[in-house]
């Protein structure tokens, strides 16, 4: 490697956590309580006016919502995207997400409350991607890479069947909105204690899919190839499918059903640290909780009413990619 | 597979197979259908023997509140609006003498009304659901359900209570809280606050229409005196967070909670179940009385059923 390459290397990354740190020092600074940011230093040790750790106690969640949750989806999609050497995989591809909101759907449709919903949607995610991981096991075709595809598309159809009927059987007046709401995604519901909460099941997945790093790679040339090389390609890639599920039905269960991000992140990460898992899954975790930052801002920037950053995530990613894939495609 | 097993599995087939032809004309019903909930609630106050069934059945524990006809009532789906959509064939084949709609009069619901005349061949009157015309609704209801001289009390009385919530005293600045997560609200001039609003407590949330979410942040940065809310799942949140109700002087917000049983008291569905937040409203301290009388009359139930709101601590 050449010296100049060398130092690029070593930038980048520094270059992408600087970033992600203003990104969220300015979310954290602005909102629509007005506090100014030596106030809110101030209440950060302990000596701010009630107003300041009132902001504080509640921008400081959010932040951590949005980031967890960015990082977690990009992560997952990138550690998908690798996996089945598929650009188009997502953190969906399972059916997580699918089965996180019918999960969450389910419990409001049952008048749970917020932590309840949360852990419905965790379980419902997980439930989804463990059928279609058990069904392509059943398969047993070829490096069982289509068949977990299919299976996933099976899984999610299934969720989003059920998924339909809750919405059809959910009181308009009330429950239908908070079902509506919940999929479209918000990071602003979360609590210290449930955004805190969702680090560990992240950082978990997170800390599995870098560890694997070259042996995702190797994943990706197909089984035999793996095998070739000594790997375990079959219990591998059961761990960094689960991995990546976990990442995915725990930012779905905090933030609802946020699409794009684990699209699009791995795509610009790619673009910037190249090919490798074991520098895109951090690169695209940086850019994802860096989207997520931008996406939330949005979400409040046009008036009290926020707009739900689900829908906020297609709009600015959808173009996004399509510029990211025009700029590839001529690269390339 | 034994002839026990065959005929049993025959039979559970039948069942199913006539469960899904449709609601069977149910044992009491009457022969008119609600188009959706709040028509439902205004006919099951003016004449309960009349409803055909419910556009959406109510939840067990409003059941269990309501006199025991109620739960008798077969879930038709609704003709219009959210929820669960009517099979039409099913409706027709119950004969209905009349369908009420009871709602906006806008001309989208005056063209469903329209449409489904023609589709279902019966008469389909369409009742303005404004809540101040409630006692107009009721005696209109009366006239088309032929109870005019038994509503009578009902409409007289929704028209004294409507007087007083008019003049009732002025309440806090309040944010209404929806939801479990209490970040959904109606903004200022939506159907869901009309009840707090005319009675002269500030909605807080202004800027936007209708129903929407905010952030915790837009809360705190509107400062309101209380919250309201109608969901006990949203209490328990609060309870558990107290920023909730620390206010940017850090004084303490005030929390209410509205009933929601057997209907919400403030919306959910805007029918005549807000009266009773008109009653109470408009004496806060001596409504009692009011609301249990209300009650009865509305639904059906005894007073001794009867809950009011209740400052939380």
């Amino acid at each position: 490697m050449d010296p100049v390459t060398r130092v690029r290397a070593a930038l980048l990354p520094a270059g992408l956590v600087l970033l992600v740190f203003a990104g969220a020092l300015t979310v954290l600074a602005t909102g629509p309580l007005g506090v100014a940011p030596d106030a809110l230093l101030a209440a950060v040790i302990g000596q701010g006016s009630p107003e300041a750790e009132l902001a504080l106690a509640l921008r400081g969640p959010r932040l951590l919502a949005a980031l967890t949750c960015g990082a977690a989806l990009a992560g997952a999609g990138a550690g998908f995207q690798i996996l089945f050497r598929n650009p188009l995989a997502a953190p969906d591809l399972l059916g997580v997400s699918s089965g996180a909101g019918l999960g969450a759907a389910l419990a409001l449709l049952l008048g749970a409350g917020a932590a309840l919903v949360q852990g419905a949607a965790f379980v419902g995610g997980l439930a989804a991607g463990g059928l279609a991981v058990a069904c392509a096991t059943l398969t047993r075709s070829g490096d069982g890479r289509l068949a977990l595809i299919l299976c996933g598309v099976v899984a999610g159809a299934l969720a989003s069947a059920g998924l339909g009927l809750v919405v059809i059987a959910a009181d308009p007046w009330s429950q239908l909105p908070s079902i509506t709401y919940w999929l479209l995604g918000s990071f602003t519901r979360a609590t210290l204690t449930e955004a805190v909460g969702a680090l560990i099941p992240v950082g978990l997945g997170a800390a599995v899919l870098i560890w694997l790093g070259f042996r995702l790679d190797i994943l990706s040339l197909g089984d035999e190839q793996a095998r070739s090389l000594g790997l375990p390609a079959r219990p591998l890639r059961l761990l960094a499918l689960a991995a990546a599920a976990l990442m995915t039905s725990s930012a779905v269960a905090v933030a609802g059903v946020v699409g794009w991000i684990g699209l699009l992140a791995p795509h610009a990460a790619r673009l910037i640290v190249g090919e490798r898992a074991g520098r895109l899954i951090p690169a695209s975790m940086a850019l994802g909780a860096l989207f997520a930052l931008v996406i939330d801002r949005l979400a409040t920037a046009f008036g009290p009413a926020e707009i739900p950053v689900g829908l906020l995530s297609a709009a600015v990613g959808a173009p996004a990619f399509l510029i990211l894939f025009v700029a590839t495609s001529r690269r390339s | 597979m034994t002839e026990t097993r065959r005929s049993a599995l025959i039979g559970a087939a039948s069942a199913m197979t006539l469960a899904a032809c449709g609601p069977a004309s149910p044992r009491g019903a009457g022969n008119v259908v609600a188009a959706g909930q709040p028509a439902a609630l205004l006919i099951w106050a003016v004449a309960r023997d009349r409803l055909a069934g419910w556009p959406r059945k109510p939840s067990s524990q409003a059941l269990a509140a309501l006199p025991s006809m109620a739960a008798d009532l077969p879930e038709l789906g609704a003709l219009g609006g959210g929820g669960r959509p009517a099979n039409l064939e099913a409706l027709a084949a119950l004969k209905p003498a009349l369908v009420i709609d009871y709602g906006d009069t806008d001309p989208e619901n005056q063209t469903l009304g329209d449409r489904m005349k023609v589709r279902l061949g019966v008469d389909w009157r369409l009742i303005d659901g404004a809540l101040t015309r409630i006692p107009e609704a009721i005696r209109e209801a009366a006239d088309l359900l032929d109870v005019r001289s038994a509503a009578v009390g009902l409409a007289d009385e929704a028209e004294a209570v409507l007087d007083r919530w008019r003049r009732a005293p002025a309440g806090p600045a309040f944010y209404y809280a929806r939801g479990a997560d209490g970040l959904e609200t109606g903004f200022l001039g939506s159907l869901a606050t009309e009840v707090l609003e005319g009675a002269g407590w500030t909605n807080v949330a202004g800027d936007s229409r209708d129903i929407g979410r905010v952030t915790r942040e837009q809360v705190a940065a509107w400062d309101p005196e209380a919250l309201v809310t109608m969901s006990p799942e949203f209490v328990a949140a609060v309870r558990q967070d107290p920023v909730w109700r620390t206010r940017r002087n850090g004084q303490r917000r005030r929390l209410l909670l509205l009933p929601d049983h057997p209907f919400g008291w403030i919306d959910r569905p805007p029918s005549v179940n807000r009266l009773l937040a008109c009653a109470w409203l408009a004496d806060p301290g001596a409504a009692q009385m009011a609301v249990a009388g209300l009650t009865r009359r509305l639904y059906g139930m005894a007073p001794v059923e009867v809950a009011l709101p209740q400052w939380i601590r």
